[in-house]
């Protein structure tokens, strides 16, 4: 055969590859007939199990797992035609790689996608979801700048203008009145410092200095030596030790930046205060693992923010269930992924149809009168976590052993912290 | 049970092929034909991408008569461009056809600079590795630059191809309607591009540009001006890859720095183009495609083969492709339809003009 003959039967073959699949997929779709769900339905799942948000990841993978048997069970006992499967892609803690597992997984024909679990990851994605009529619901993306009337990304977690006042209440009822603010350079960090900065000066604060960092950087030295640099500027200017805080919004960066920021002594006199995406980090309460990160965090009193949510019997449930798979218990990010499985299971329930479009528009309703293990989620005009409390957690020594301890609580209906017995500033 | 795709798995693959062949026929005219190293092609499709992601939300804004900072509410800003754009479609193609054209002048200006090098007397066999450090510099400012595309976090992209929403075409998702019209503009292109791409390889300037690749001396000897017909195919094959850079941010819908990275534009292209033989445009699409279709092949079904293999799908892709680039280079190291030895006039006309000379 010559090589011309080849190409064209090579191509030929492609084309009737291209119409025999189209012939398929209208004999099966993803969720089974147009109308009438029926034999597996399946969901996409974006999300990060590599990279910065590993931890996280994990939680919300397993507990997704979890209500992924829970609903099947549920559709089981009710006598339902259906099942849902979760097809689980690892976005690596990337925008860009989120980017293609959306391509991926809409390439299979699905257009309920739970995740991805970072902003920046979310707004590079959301001009794609609009476009193909997929709808989004992410666990953890909390950038203010997505808060958007409309779009097929739903959230179910607080987003940071409920979170940034949070955290400036936090350091400013601590007694701090100068604060430096050290962000990662992306949707979600830049995003949360204006939202603390701008709280912070509101109650009457003054911020020293702005530090943001590239969400490439490996070696945080710079960082660091910047924050030393600030605080030596104040001390200069007459401003004393406990008066000066460090804002800081991370991932799992703030491991090396700990070890970093031990080697300069007032480093270690001032208080730093972290958020959501510090919370919980199992390396900050393990001294023989990670003695070095361990002792600044316990030595700088590093308190972190984190939405705080009813303890249902939902959430008990998921607790145990997760800590049986991962052997510890889940951040909080993982109850509302939770979820968002149920709501999007009794969501197409109620549509009884594969239709993404139509389950947007029910999605709120369901939500609204569900009650899980986050409780009852109301959803905004923008499709977020109406209203939420914070929790502020904080790595302590409880019985000779170190513990994430929720030290005091953010109330947002009141604007106002209140701190738990003992660990009042 | 294994998975079949859908219908958007195949409007993808075919965007795919037709944005990697405008890529591979440039990179072939560049490579291929002219010998030139090229280590830098991400940069030009860069050019086009990251000039969709500047210049069309900006100029909408400014006609529609919305004023204040465009970054800080670039959000709100795109939705109501594109809700625009949606009610006037021929805006919209206006909007298209002036950012690829604008692309392509991006990409032209990045190639001229780019072989700047080559004015300045540097061999062209070190221009490659020049390219691959220009290349990396290029994307690093774009990722870190806020005024352009905001740093780190980039832009969304106006859609020109939201008024197909409209449309239904075999009662398929509005969706898919869109993509077809992405599909039309892009193939478009592609038709045009390939012509003239054939038509340079057919032509004597191809025939001078294989000579020179081959022996710059001799060629030089012949009276032709080396560096700068190197400069004038840098320009051209660099506009054609800006093109195909912006009709690619168009898809996606959004761009940062860190889009149009130098494994999937710069690498792979050159894997797709050495997969079907250099210097040779059908080998050059049946490279393209080949790649194309294994990789999203590979991608779309590892998840299934995720119980027989020993190790996560996650990494079948990159081992695949390697394995297979292996085994081509070892087995068949001038690809899939070699080049072969240019016949300007056939055999027939050849023994016609013989027989009219009486020789």
């Amino acid at each position: 055969m010559s090589k011309g003959a080849l190409a064209a039967l090579l191509l030929i073959i492609f084309v009737a590859g291209i119409g025999a699949g189209y012939a398929l997929n209208m004999i099966a779709p993803v969720g089974g007939s147009a109308k009438g769900l029926t034999g597996e339905v399946k969901i996409g799942v974006l999300v990060d199990l590599s990279g910065a948000l590993t931890t996280y990841g994990e939680d919300i993978k397993a507990a997704y797992e979890v209500a992924e048997e829970d609903v099947n069970a549920f559709l089981e006992q009710a006598g339902s035609k259906w099942r849902i499967k979760l097809i689980y892609e690892d976005t690596a803690s990337s925008p860009d790689v989120a980017l293609k597992k959306f391509e991926s997984l809409l390439g299979r024909g699905i257009k309920i996608m739970l995740g991805p679990m970072m902003s920046p990851q979310c707004a590079s994605l959301r001009s794609s979801a609009q476009s193909n009529d997929v709808l989004l619901i992410s666990p953890s993306a909390t950038a203010v700048t997505l808060s958007i009337p409309n779009d097929n990304l739903f959230r179910f977690c607080a987003v940071d203008d409920l979170q940034g006042p949070a955290i400036a209440s936090t350091i400013y009822s601590s007694g701090i009145g100068y604060v430096i603010s050290v962000f990662i350079s992306n949707e979600w960090g830049v995003g949360l410092n204006t939202s603390v900065t701008e709280k912070f000066i509101s109650l009457g604060g003054k911020v020293l200095k702005y530090i943001p960092w590239s969400p490439d950087t490996i070696e945080f030295s710079p960082v660091v030596e910047s924050i030393n640099s600030a605080i030596q500027d104040a001390k200069q200017n007459g401003i004393s030790l406990d008066k000066i805080g460090v804002f800081i919004a991370a991932y799992r960066q703030i491991l090396p930046i700990f070890v970093a920021a031990s080697k300069y002594p007032d480093l270690s006199k001032v208080r730093w205060f972290g958020t959501d995406g510090t919370v919980m980090i199992p390396e900050l309460v393990d001294p023989k693992g990670h003695p070095t990160e361990t002792s600044f965090a316990a030595s700088v009193k590093f308190t972190s923010t984190m939405y705080k949510i009813p303890k249902t019997r939902a959430y008990e449930h998921v607790k145990r269930k997760v800590l049986e798979k991962l052997g510890r218990e889940p951040t909080i990010y993982a109850y509302g992924a939770y979820d968002s499985v149920w709501v999007v299971a009794l969501s197409l329930a109620a549509v009884n149809e594969y239709d993404s479009m139509k389950v947007k528009k029910v999605l709120p309703i369901v939500a609204a009168n569900y009650y899980g293990a986050t409780g009852n989620i109301l959803l905004n005009k923008n499709g977020d976590l109406a209203k939420a409390d914070y929790s502020l957690w904080r790595p302590v020594k409880v019985g000779g052993k170190m513990k994430w301890e929720e030290v005091g609580v953010y109330y947002c209906s009141t604007d106002s912290v209140e701190w738990k017995e003992g660990y009042k500033p | 049970m294994i998975s079949i795709p859908g219908i958007e798995f195949f409007t993808t693959l075919i965007f795919y092929i037709i944005i990697f062949l405008i890529i591979t026929l440039s990179y072939n005219l560049a490579y291929g034909y002219s010998g030139i190293p090229d280590f830098g092609r991400a940069m030009a499709a860069g050019a086009g991408g990251f000039l969709c992601g500047y210049l069309p939300g900006r100029l909408m804004a400014y006609i529609l008569g919305i004023r204040g900072d465009y970054l800080s509410n670039v959000y709100v800003i795109v939705d109501k461009v594109n809700m625009t754009l949606e009610s006037n479609p021929p805006l919209s193609m206006g909007l298209l056809i002036l950012t690829l054209i604008l692309g392509a002048c991006a990409g032209g200006l990045i190639g001229l600079l780019a072989s700047l090098p080559i004015l300045r007397g540097m061999r062209i066999f070190y221009l490659g590795v020049t390219l691959l450090a220009f290349q990396v510099g290029f994307n690093t400012i774009m990722y870190h630059y806020r005024p352009i595309l905001r740093g780190e976090l980039g832009v969304p992209i106006p859609d020109p191809f939201r008024w197909l929403m409209h449309y239904r075409i075999l009662g398929l998702s509005p969706g898919i309607t869109r993509s077809f019209g992405l599909i039309a503009a892009a193939g478009i292109v592609l038709l045009i591009i390939a012509y003239y791409c054939i038509s340079v390889g057919r032509s004597p300037l191809g025939r001078v540009l294989k000579a020179i690749r081959d022996d710059e001396v001799a060629a030089a000897t012949l009276g032709r001006d080396i560096r700068r017909i190197y400069i004038k195919v840098m320009v051209v094959s660099y506009a054609i890859t800006g093109i195909a850079g912006a009709l690619y941010a168009f898809y996606q819908g959004y761009v940062v720095g860190l889009h149009f990275d130098k494994i999937d534009w710069t690498f792979w292209p050159i894997a797709m183009v050495i997969l079907g033989g250099l210097a040779n445009n059908r080998g050059t699409f049946l490279g393209t495609i080949t790649f194309i279709v294994l990789r999203r092949l590979i991608i779309f079904y590892k998840s299934d083969l995720e119980f027989i293999l020993p190790f996560s799908p996650i990494w079948l892709e990159s081992l695949l492709l390697g394995v297979i680039l292996i085994l081509l280079l070892i087995y068949r190291p001038r690809g899939l339809l070699p080049e072969r030895p240019e016949i300007p006039l056939s055999r027939e006309e050849i023994e016609g003009i013989r027989r009219k000379v009486g020789a």
